[in-house]
């Protein structure tokens, strides 16, 4: 019988003894860090053959297969060996020296140079369509890009990537016209944008020909010669421990009061009416959105939206 | 839609992120590699669950790094970056996997498992199984707090997140895995995460 501290050790001296004999493969060098690094063979003929082959990546051309000449320009036919990892890093952009496995061929090793990948990743939002008018303030939005690249909507929030590119991201609208700009960047660096309005319709939105308010929505109740106002900077977290920021005005010295099913808070506004306050909302559902209200003590109230986009 | 490439900037660059001229690195890759590879390679088996794998999954966070070495050799602890590197990957892979497991199960097939590390334990094999079905930062965290003995800050760095997310992650990871070891395990369970170590 043991405690769990001491299982945790056991089954961490367990993997610690896994490792110990293993055998450390050569570092990637900067001269050839595919072909030193991988179990992979090459061979192959002539500069053209060696820039082919690198495309293909890790793949096996038999001596029979390969001509014999260095000059000539060969086609190879690959075959994948059953060892090699299905995913592969990408060619370092650079001079590359690619040396035949001893008894395939027969001939010198060859300079090739892998040209730098500054092909920018290709991105398509599927849904929803630009323009397009919606009802539900929690929106998914798909699309494609390259498999292995990042999107990242509205600078901050990631979205999922599939191995074969397509991907997804949960986000939340304010009524009215949303912009959302999408950043899809690949392992060179590489990165492409495109940007879809969505509208969320309702009964929040705002009236046609008046200004909407500002993604952060703001509320405001004037009284008494000072001004009751509450921002929300956010309105969703991926984080493990969802939180927002909220700040405004309110009567200096008096107390700020926000509150939510899943998390709640108080601040005093500062002698200039300020006030800032977090709210960790740490039991908030995935994907489900929530009121979170904000009043002062004087009765003045400011309504928000929040959702928990962690899914761990 | 619009659709801007810009091929000329990179990703994840930031004005300010690295000072004008060379950044050097402090340490020669081949010897961060030489010292970090297996420990690398013992986070990737843990968090992954793979024996095939694990070595794939570290080689790809080390040919991360070797190609950004100049950069990120300089930070003070390249480790951790490895580290995040991996942990992530392997987290990744092994939700992966499970789903692919779902689906082969259902269709009748089976795993070839071309293995170069040694089986564990069965109760170790047990005890990582049900750290790599903890969410994910709860995963990460518990590993490394028991795997590579790091303390809270470190875990912190590594993960880029707060202490105080760190204990809240080894906290609630270190009260699952007690609910669902509770097998293994007679003497009663203290839930406290401890402070930094």
């Amino acid at each position: 019988m043991t405690t769990l501290d001491t299982l945790a050790r056991s089954a961490a001296t367990a993997i610690e003894d896994s490792v110990v004999d293993l055998r450390i493969p050569a570092a990637p060098s900067i001269a050839a860090p595919l072909a030193v690094w991988t179990t992979a063979k090459f061979a192959l003929a002539g500069a053209a053959a060696a820039v082919a082959v690198l495309a293909t990546l890790f793949v096996v051309v038999t001596p029979t297969e390969v001509a014999d000449t260095p000059t000539t320009t060969v086609a190879p036919t690959t075959t994948i060996t059953e060892s090699v990892p299905t995913t592969l890093p990408d060619l370092v952009p650079g001079p590359a020296r690619v040396v035949p496995v001893p008894g395939d061929v027969e001939d010198e090793p060859v300079n090739a140079t892998v040209p730098p990948d500054t092909t920018p990743p290709p991105l398509v939002v599927l849904t929803p369509s630009d323009g397009e008018h919606v009802q539900a303030k929690l929106q998914v939005f798909t699309g494609t890009t390259e498999p292995g690249a990042t999107v990242v909507a509205s600078g901050k929030f990631s979205a999922k990537v599939s191995a074969d590119g397509s991907w997804s991201i949960s986000l939340v609208l304010a009524p009215g016209a949303n912009g959302v700009r999408f950043v899809a960047a690949d392992a060179a660096g590489n990165i492409t944008e495109a940007h879809i309005t969505v509208h969320l319709e309702g009964a929040d939105e705002q009236p046609p020909g008046e200004e909407k308010p500002p993604k952060d929505t703001t509320t405001t109740t004037k009284a008494q010669g000072w001004e009751f106002s509450a921002v929300q900077t956010y309105g969703s977290c991926s984080e493990p421990i969802p939180y927002d920021i909220f700040s405004g005005t309110a009567k200096p010295g008096s107390t700020v009061t926000i509150t939510s099913p899943y998390g709640s808070g108080s601040t005093t506004a500062d002698a200039e009416g300020a006030w800032s306050l977090r709210v960790d909302f740490e039991t908030a559902p995935h994907g489900e959105p929530f009121e979170v209200k904000a009043r002062d003590e004087f009765g003045a109230k400011a309504k928000f939206t929040f959702v928990s986009l962690y899914e761990g | 839609m619009t659709v801007r490439p810009r091929s000329g900037q990179r990703a994840g660059e930031r004005r300010g992120d690295t000072p004008p001229g060379t950044v050097h690195a402090r340490e020669p890759f081949e010897r961060f590699y030489e010292r970090e590879y297996r420990s690398v390679v013992g986070l990737a088996y843990a968090l992954s669950g793979s024996r095939a794998a694990s070595e794939d999954l570290a080689q790809e966070a080390f040919i991360a790094a070797h190609r950004n070495w100049d950069r990120i050799g300089a930070y003070d602890k390249p480790e951790a970056w490895v580290r995040r590197v991996v942990s992530n990957l392997s987290v990744s892979r092994y939700r992966r996997l499970t789903t692919e497991a779902k689906a082969l199960a259902r269709l009748g097939g089976m795993r070839r498992d071309t293995a170069v590390l040694p089986e564990l334990p069965a109760e170790a094999e047990a005890f990582w199984e049900q750290v790599r079905r903890l969410p994910k930062r709860q995963c990460q965290a518990i590993a490394l707090f028991y795997l590579e003995d790091r303390s809270v800050s470190d875990i912190a760095e590594i993960l880029e997140c707060s202490p105080n997310t760190v204990k809240v992650h080894l906290h609630k990871g270190r009260a699952h895995l007690a609910e669902r070891l509770a097998g293994q395990l007679a003497d009663q369970f203290d839930v406290d995460a401890g402070g930094d170590r």
